[in-house]
């Protein structure tokens, strides 16, 4: 660590907007784990997020001339990072007619830890066996904090869409949680 | 314990685990990202853009010379009486009417005032002297005269077509500056540069080609308007 000369943010982002490959570089290796787990909640799976944080960090790397350093730095990016997952999710709409019964929504949880005890990855897994609207939805509202309003406009469905979506996507997660804790209990007892 | 949560919980049971979550990916994706970093530059002139450009400037080239055309003021009035060239009018005098003006004139008027006078001298006289005048007034006036009868009407209406002109160009100059301003980002690909061309030369709302540069990798044509064919992709 005591080889590389340590960067601030302002210097990565001065690097970044000269095009410097460098710069560049150690700015993905800062960030990319935080944008990644963005990337993670949006995608359906880890090949599905790695791709939206491909194009995300490459659509960060062009527009970075525009920010203007209004708002921290990392909320621009994670802006970014949501956006390029969105469109990513209507792009996979279109080619896909996602058709998906109510059954499948969720897959089996499998033995998993108590509600109290879930971590990261466990809710992660949670909302990604969830329906690709769903997912979209609930990580917009409950997660960034959107309104449905402008969930609706960003993925071009009615605000009653939204919410029905929304209170669905609890309905589903709540049902596992409890699942789980019921299953730790057992565990636990027996 | 809790077997009912509720929405708040399970929103924040969510927000507060995963808001800030750091998860590495497994593969190095900086590779890839370098490589489509680099990439960017070198098909920053395919043939398709070659062949869309040269389009572009070929029609441009005609807009310019149709706008041309329409700077030229043009009233139906003004094409009925066409207004001669002062230094190549010729000086016309058409003795008709003053010959009837004379010999109404000498024949009621003069006999009623009972005085005795040659009608034939005195038009010849008259007509006489009035060609003398005339040949002593500057023949700039002289040249003027055919277009009198029409001057005051045409002055009105050719007056009142040049202020609503001057308004348009004003209101349509408008118009244009603030998306102009807001739009401007300087060029960063093809599609920039043929807008850009398209710009100076089309200067309606709706261009006559339109590319939609915002997205990153690619341009994609948004508008075409070219009079009978006009397709716009809809502005959010």
């Amino acid at each position: 660590m005591k080889t590389t000369k340590v960067y601030t943010t302002n210097e990565l982002i001065t690097g970044c907007k000269a095009n410097n490959r460098q710069m560049q570089e150690l700015l993905y290796r800062q960030t990319s784990a935080k944008m990644f787990a963005i990337c993670m909640r949006y995608a359906k799976d880890s090949m599905d997020a790695e791709d939206v944080l491909q194009l995300g960090f490459i659509k960060i790397f062009n527009k970075i001339t525009e920010y203007r350093g209004d708002g921290a730095f990392e909320g621009w990016m994670r802006r970014i990072m949501v956006n390029t997952a969105i469109e990513n999710y209507r792009k996979n709409l279109k080619m896909q007619q996602n058709m998906v019964l109510m059954d499948d929504l969720v897959a089996h949880a499998g033995e998993a830890p108590a509600y109290n005890d879930l971590g990261v990855q466990d809710l992660l897994k949670l909302i990604q066996k969830l329906a690709d609207g769903y997912r979209i939805v609930f990580n917009m509202y409950a997660i960034e904090g959107y309104s449905h309003r402008e969930i609706a406009q960003a993925l071009g469905i009615s605000e009653g869409a939204s919410k029905s979506q929304l209170s669905r996507a609890r309905a589903i997660l709540q049902k596992e949680i409890i699942k789980m804790e019921g299953l730790g209990y057992e565990q636990h007892v027996g | 314990m809790n077997n009912m949560l509720d929405r708040e919980e399970i929103d924040n049971l969510f927000k507060d685990k995963l808001m800030d979550a750091a998860i590495a990916p497994t593969t190095n994706l900086w590779a890839g990202i370098e490589k489509q970093l680099e990439q960017k530059p070198k098909r920053s002139f395919p043939i398709f853009w070659l062949a869309a450009a040269s389009v572009v400037i070929a029609i441009a080239g005609v807009f310019m010379l149709q706008q041309q055309e329409t700077l030229y003021l043009r009233h139906q009035s003004l094409a009925v009486t066409p207004v001669p060239k002062i230094d190549e009018a010729p000086v016309m005098v058409d003795a008709q009417p003053l010959k009837k003006l004379v010999k109404s004139y000498s024949l009621k008027s003069l006999r009623s005032e009972n005085r005795i006078l040659d009608v034939n001298n005195t038009q010849n006289e008259v007509v006489a002297n009035l060609k003398d005048t005339m040949r002593l007034q500057p023949s700039v006036e002289i040249a003027r005269l055919p277009v009198k009868p029409a001057n005051e009407k045409l002055l009105a209406i050719v007056t009142e077509k040049v202020e609503s002109v001057e308004t348009d160009i004003a209101s349509i100059n408008q118009e244009q500056e603030l998306p102009e301003n807001e739009k401007r980002k300087g060029i960063r690909n093809v599609g920039d540069l043929v807008n850009y061309v398209v710009d100076k030369v089309d200067n309606r709302a709706q261009k006559f080609l339109k590319f939609n540069t915002d997205e990153d990798e690619n341009s994609s044509l948004e508008g075409v308007n070219i009079g009978f064919l006009r397709l716009n992709k809809k502005t959010k």
